[in-house]
């Protein structure tokens, strides 16, 4: 895998970015310095890897978010 | 392999054969696998969706007119100012009407089992008919018969049968798509030098 296309990849995964940010990075790749390329991807790995790593957490705590907003729409039904 | 006899396993769809036991340890939400079922390019998962409408569709048809045929005669006894017998006949003619139209569904989708038929119909215009292929041709013709003497629609057991087979591969095609774009993950990473 070229590093480009490990590139292209992470941006297309990546959690952080929007979808008009990514299109716009995607657009940006082959105009890109080797410098930059390592930094971004180094950049977008890191975020995979604290993602996969804490995956667990993000679970959970979405969970306890989804739990507390149906609450609260309970609530709101309620009165 | 020209021959349909070859081609076509008995009781089992010829194209849908990928082993539906694989699914992966991952539990997916019913919401996640649904849309995988919907929004798939996969052939084989696009097979899959227009199937279940097809079956849901011809499903509805076939129960569809015991319910109008209970509701019309609740409706004959309710409403005095009609007529009885006029309440009756009409009933009647309607229910007969639509127990036709649901049968003729139900009794195409069974048609269309026939190795014959799918193996022409497959050469002709490249798609597999059989909206059930993982339900033998026994139970679905069987059933019609069971059918014609009891009265119960049966395609929505065929349907259900074949339903339920089909979640499972979707749910093990979406762990695969899931396993792959993870080690697509890590081969990226590990270009930048980081071991996801």
């Amino acid at each position: 895998m070229s590093r480009q296309i490990a590139l292209k990849t992470l941006i297309k995964y990546s959690l952080l970015l929007s979808e008009s940010d990514k299109k716009t990075l995607l657009d940006k790749v082959p105009s890109l310095s080797d410098e930059q390329i390592d930094e971004l991807g180094r950049f977008l790995a890191l975020e995979q890897k604290t993602i996969s790593k804490n995956m667990g957490q993000i679970e959970s705590n979405i969970n306890l978010v989804a739990d507390l907003l149906s609450e609260e729409a309970e609530k709101r039904k309620g009165l | 392999m020209d021959s349909f006899e070859n081609e076509f396993e008995p009781g089992f769809g010829g194209n849908y054969e990928r082993d539906p036991s694989h699914v992966d340890d991952r539990e997916f939400t019913r919401r996640a696998i649904l849309w995988e079922m919907l929004t798939s390019s996969d052939p084989e998962l696009r097979a899959i969706k227009w199937r279940t409408v097809a079956n849901l569709v011809i499903s509805l048809a076939d129960a569809a007119p015991l319910m109008a045929a209970k509701g019309a005669l609740i409706g004959g006894a309710v409403g005095s100012a009609v007529p009885v017998a006029g309440t009756i006949i009409g009933s009647i003619g309607g229910a007969a009407s639509a127990v036709a139209a649901g049968e003729a569904l139900s009794w195409t989708a069974d048609a269309l089992k026939s190795k014959k038929i799918r193996w022409f119909l497959k050469r002709t215009i490249g798609v597999d008919p059989d909206l059930t292929p993982d339900v033998s041709r026994g139970v679905a013709w069987g059933s019609e018969i069971a059918e014609f003497f009891a009265g119960v629609p049966t395609h929505m057991l065929e349907a259900g049968k074949q339903f339920k087979v089909d979640w499972a591969r979707t749910k093990g095609s979406l762990a695969r798509r899931s396993q792959a774009e993870k080690e697509q993950i890590q081969t990226a990473g590990a270009e930048f030098g980081v071991n996801i």
